[in-house]
């Protein structure tokens, strides 16, 4: 739950203003980082917070060396335990049982003993900030020598369980100036960021989750029956009751999180910009989950060599990258078949002017159809909500009912 | 100027526009205490 | 300038200091206009909490609510009659106008003030019981009631479902402080399933207590539009309509026919429920009599010594309500005697623990059940009958009434 608990409202309301009384920043960090503990204390208990004081302590220690080695080893153990703690069942029923039944029973024996019922809280989340930490300071860039701002980096309350991602150049720079000099507007704007949040999220969200249950589309013994009952416009009004159900319930998350720092007076990325607005696959995703996607363009797609090598190769880096931020969401097969779906999407959306003959005149014509680049755009992304949360045979059954009277 | 530009610039309109927004947040902090007490979904986001 | 340009710019101008005068206007004004709401009367003509008002679709009534009901409806100087329990005494399959209650206050008369707050699965020390007490001041005369099983031990702060009223009441300083009725509350809120969210409920009514939120948005819930979608309401647009446009949708037991209420599909999980009255709490003997089985019997009477402070105990009717004879029927001989028995025994603990205590049934027909449990609305008013007598004889004997 986190953010909408009567826990955390009284954290927030104790902290904040406390931060703010503080008013030396050589206070109200050190501060911050302990209420930061206390915040993840709760929510993820001692075992909970073991996995990110390890890879946490192991990814300041590699920092600091600047050894390039030493950050490739770091980035592959974080990579590594984010495989272990998530994806180990996956792998092991889903991809090692078709290899070899005898090596898939091992694998799953050995990690039977070691693994927590549930990965650790936020574990896709830090993993990804401490993989993009590594990976620039192997590029070249400074590390964080101030143990205290890489705490902070690494466990800042706001963002610690379901993001924005961050970038520790721009984010330790903010949390500094927020630490000295937190004022008025980002108070006013931060209240008003957090009340947006939380109406998109009880307000809207909660009553559109409940509405869709009520709908059931997907009944629990696996059948669309109840969908198919239901009558076109019926089946389409909970289509789109899907769709507005996880931008309000995402976005508003990201609007409290934002909201939150920027009443400790730092300012973090957006990351979500109408992605209902987008008229391309391209500017969709320019406008979705932006955090994650950038991330997956920055640390994914172009070290795997981008759009630098010909046509074939840069629909390869596409589809894997995408493929790569499906199965981030969770160990499924429909993740990663809703992550290829929008690669393909994008790979045909950026690709197809370059056909002979067909493509330019296509070109031209959507470029005359606003209209209709944006009714198509939103309908390839609302379908692939389908894929998003439902298993992929029940998934293309309910799309098809919405043209099939 | 514009009449609708004079008017968005006016600190008396300004003014009001800012109360207004700052009560309709107060508003939502009340009704936020009140639907927590209400059985509440949790975040999509926070599974993943 | 286009609307989306003047927004934009607003936006872009609005003065911070002005902004969080108005957050702090905005919410003090709220949390002011819940203290008024508290001490209102959202319930006229108030009969009985229907589904609308309820936890089922996610109506948490607040004990200022009820407070205020009983204020509206007793005159000064009359006996309150609080009744509590569960969906038997809320009068299930009884049309309002043929309600138990009205008949029991008809039966009563105008020396009695009385008032259904019992809601569907709700235990002995829930909604009603906190309002009968935080209410003792105002209202020493009062008589308590609820029905119950047998051998059916209640926790002081209710059951789960409904302790938020016990929390609610708490909060607001209405509860008498009761060090051993605190001590079982720790006991059992230490335990799963009662410690599941129970820190999260402490401290949504220490909330409340400062900032009457539950008050005020029931009072906007009730009188002008509900604001969360639920299976209860009637469609994707219909929502929002407030819970007081809702009727009262108790169906006529006696209006449906015998195989209905009696479902034949039911019979054998609803045996199960008629021998789990008893089952657990004897055993025969080797002269194949049975016997009170202690560990289940010692339990028993341990919680019930604090269940609700000392002094309310004698103010406090427990009736245990008896299944239908379509089913005590078909159980064996010796399991009818088991049965029996659980009943005789529990009103005589209730007792010995200090309490009032009866149980009815024995004599009633199948008709006068609507189900296995539930009563029609002519088995209500022979319930009424055997009630009012109770409620007169109490009356007498804690002195509310002139000597005879």
């Amino acid at each position: 739950m986190i953010f909408n608990t009567y826990w955390f409202i009284l954290f927030a309301a104790v902290v904040v203003p406390v931060y703010w009384l503080l008013r030396k920043s050589f206070l109200r960090l050190p501060f911050l980082a302990v209420a930061c503990v206390v915040f993840h204390f709760h929510f993820a208990g001692p075992a909970g917070m073991a996995p990110i004081i390890a890879l946490g302590v192991l990814t300041y220690a590699a920092g600091l060396t600047r050894n390039r080695l030493a950050c490739a080893v770091g980035i592959a153990l974080s990579v590594l335990a984010l495989v272990f703690y998530k994806y180990i069942h996956f792998l092991t029923g889903g991809v090692l049982t078709l290899i070899n039944p005898g090596w898939a029973d091992a694998v799953e024996k050995s990690a039977k003993g070691i693994l927590p019922g549930a990965p650790p809280l936020a574990v896709s989340f830090f993993v990804f900030e401490f993989v993009h930490y590594l990976y620039e300071v192997r590029k070249g860039a400074a590390p964080l020598k101030n143990p205290l701002q890489f705490v902070l980096f690494s466990i800042f309350f706001p963002t610690l369980v379901a993001g924005p991602i961050k970038r520790f150049q721009q984010f330790v720079p903010s949390l500094e100036e927020g630490a000295r000099n937190v004022g008025m507007e980002d108070v006013a704007a931060g209240f008003r960021r957090i009340a947006i949040g939380f109406i998109k999220k009880v307000v809207i969200a909660d009553n559109l989750t409940l509405a869709i249950a009520y709908y059931a589309p997907l009944t629990p013994d696996g059948s669309v029956a109840q969908f198919a009952a239901m009558t076109l416009t019926a089946r389409w009004f909970v289509f789109i009751l899907i769709a507005m159900r996880i931008l309000m319930d995402f976005s508003g998350y990201s609007d409290i999180a934002i909201g939150l720092a920027r009443l400790l007076g730092v300012k973090l990325p957006e990351n979500f910009n109408w992605p209902y607005a987008a008229k391309s696959i391209q500017e969709f995703w320019q406008r979705w989950h932006i955090s994650l996607s950038s991330w997956i363009r920055d640390y994914v797609y172009i070290p795997l060599g981008g759009s630098r090598h010909g046509l074939a190769r840069k629909i390869f880096n596409g589809l894997f990258a995408f493929a790569l931020c499906g199965l981030w969401h969770g160990p499924a097969w429909n993740f990663v078949v809703w992550g290829l779906y929008h690669g393909v999407g994008l790979a045909v959306c950026a690709n197809y002017a370059a056909i002979p003959g067909l493509g330019p005149r296509l070109q031209g014509w959507l470029e005359k159809s606003p209209k209709l680049c944006w009714v198509s755009t939103q309908l390839f992304a609302w379908f692939g909500w389908l894929l998003f949360f439902y298993p992929l045979p029940q998934a293309i059954a309910m799309a098809r009912l919405l043209f099939n009277a | 100027m514009k009449t609708e530009e004079m008017i968005v610039k006016s600190k008396a309109v300004r003014q009001i526009a800012s109360l207004l927004v700052g009560i309709a947040v107060g508003v939502a902090f009340h009704y936020l205490l009140f639907r927590l007490s209400l059985p509440v979904q949790p975040f999509i986001y926070v599974a993943f | 300038m286009t609307a989306a340009e003047i927004f934009r710019e607003l936006r872009s101008t609005l003065a911070p200091k002005t902004v969080l005068v108005g957050v702090l206007v905005g919410f003090v004004g709220l949390c002011l206009l819940g203290r008024r709401a508290a001490r209102e009367d959202l319930h006229k003509d108030f009969t009985r909490f229907t589904q609308w008002v309820s936890p089922e679709t996610k109506y948490y009534v607040t004990v200022n609510e009820m407070m205020s009901i009983v204020r509206t409806k007793a005159k000064p100087g009359q006996i309150l009659v609080i009744v509590g329990g569960n969906s038997v005494f809320r009068g299930v399959g009884q049309p309002p106008d043929q309600l138990w209650t009205k008949r029991l206050q008809e039966n009563l008369g105008d020396a009695y003030c009385v008032v259904n707050f019992a809601f569907n699965g709700s235990g002995i020390t829930d909604g009603g019981a906190v309002a009968a007490e935080a209410l003792r001041k105002e209202f020493p005369k009062q008589i308590y009631m609820a029905n119950a099983a047998p051998t059916q031990w209640p926790i002081p702060d209710g059951t789960i479902t409904y302790r938020f009223v016990y929390w609610d009441a708490y909060h607001k300083g209405l509860l008498i402080d009761d060090p051993a009725r605190t001590a079982t509350i720790n006991h059992f809120n230490a335990l799963p399933p009662y410690s599941g969210g129970f820190k999260e409920l402490t401290m949504r009514e220490q909330l409340d207590r400062w900032f009457y939120f539950q008050d005020y948005w029931n009072d906007v819930t009730f009188a002008q539009f509900n604001t969360v979608w639920g299976f209860y309401t009637l469609g994707p647009t219909k929502f929002l309509r407030a819970r007081k446009t809702y009727p009262d949708p108790e169906p006529d037991f006696l209006k449906m026919t015998m195989a209905t209420r009696y479902l034949e599909a039911n019979l054998e999980a609803e045996m199960v429920n008629v021998r789990g009255c008893s089952v657990y709490a004897y055993n025969k003997d080797a002269d194949g009599k049975w016997q009170p089985y202690a560990p289940i019997w010692d339990q028993f009477t341990e919680y019930i010594k604090s269940t609700v402070p000392a002094e309310l105990k004698k103010r406090t009717l427990i009736v245990l309500s008896r299944n239908s004879p379509y089913y005590i029927e078909r159980l064996a001989p010796d399991e009818r005697e088991r049965d029996n028995l659980a009943y005789v025994d529990a009103v005589k603990k209730w007792k010995e623990g200090g309490y009032e205590s009866i149980d009815y049934g024995r004599d009633f027909l199948i008709e006068d059940y609507g189900d296995r449990t539930h009563l029609t609305w002519q088995g209500g008013a022979k319930l009424s009958g055997i009630i009012a007598d109770k409620v007169r004889e109490m009356s007498q004997n804690l002195g509310y009434l002139p000597a005879k």
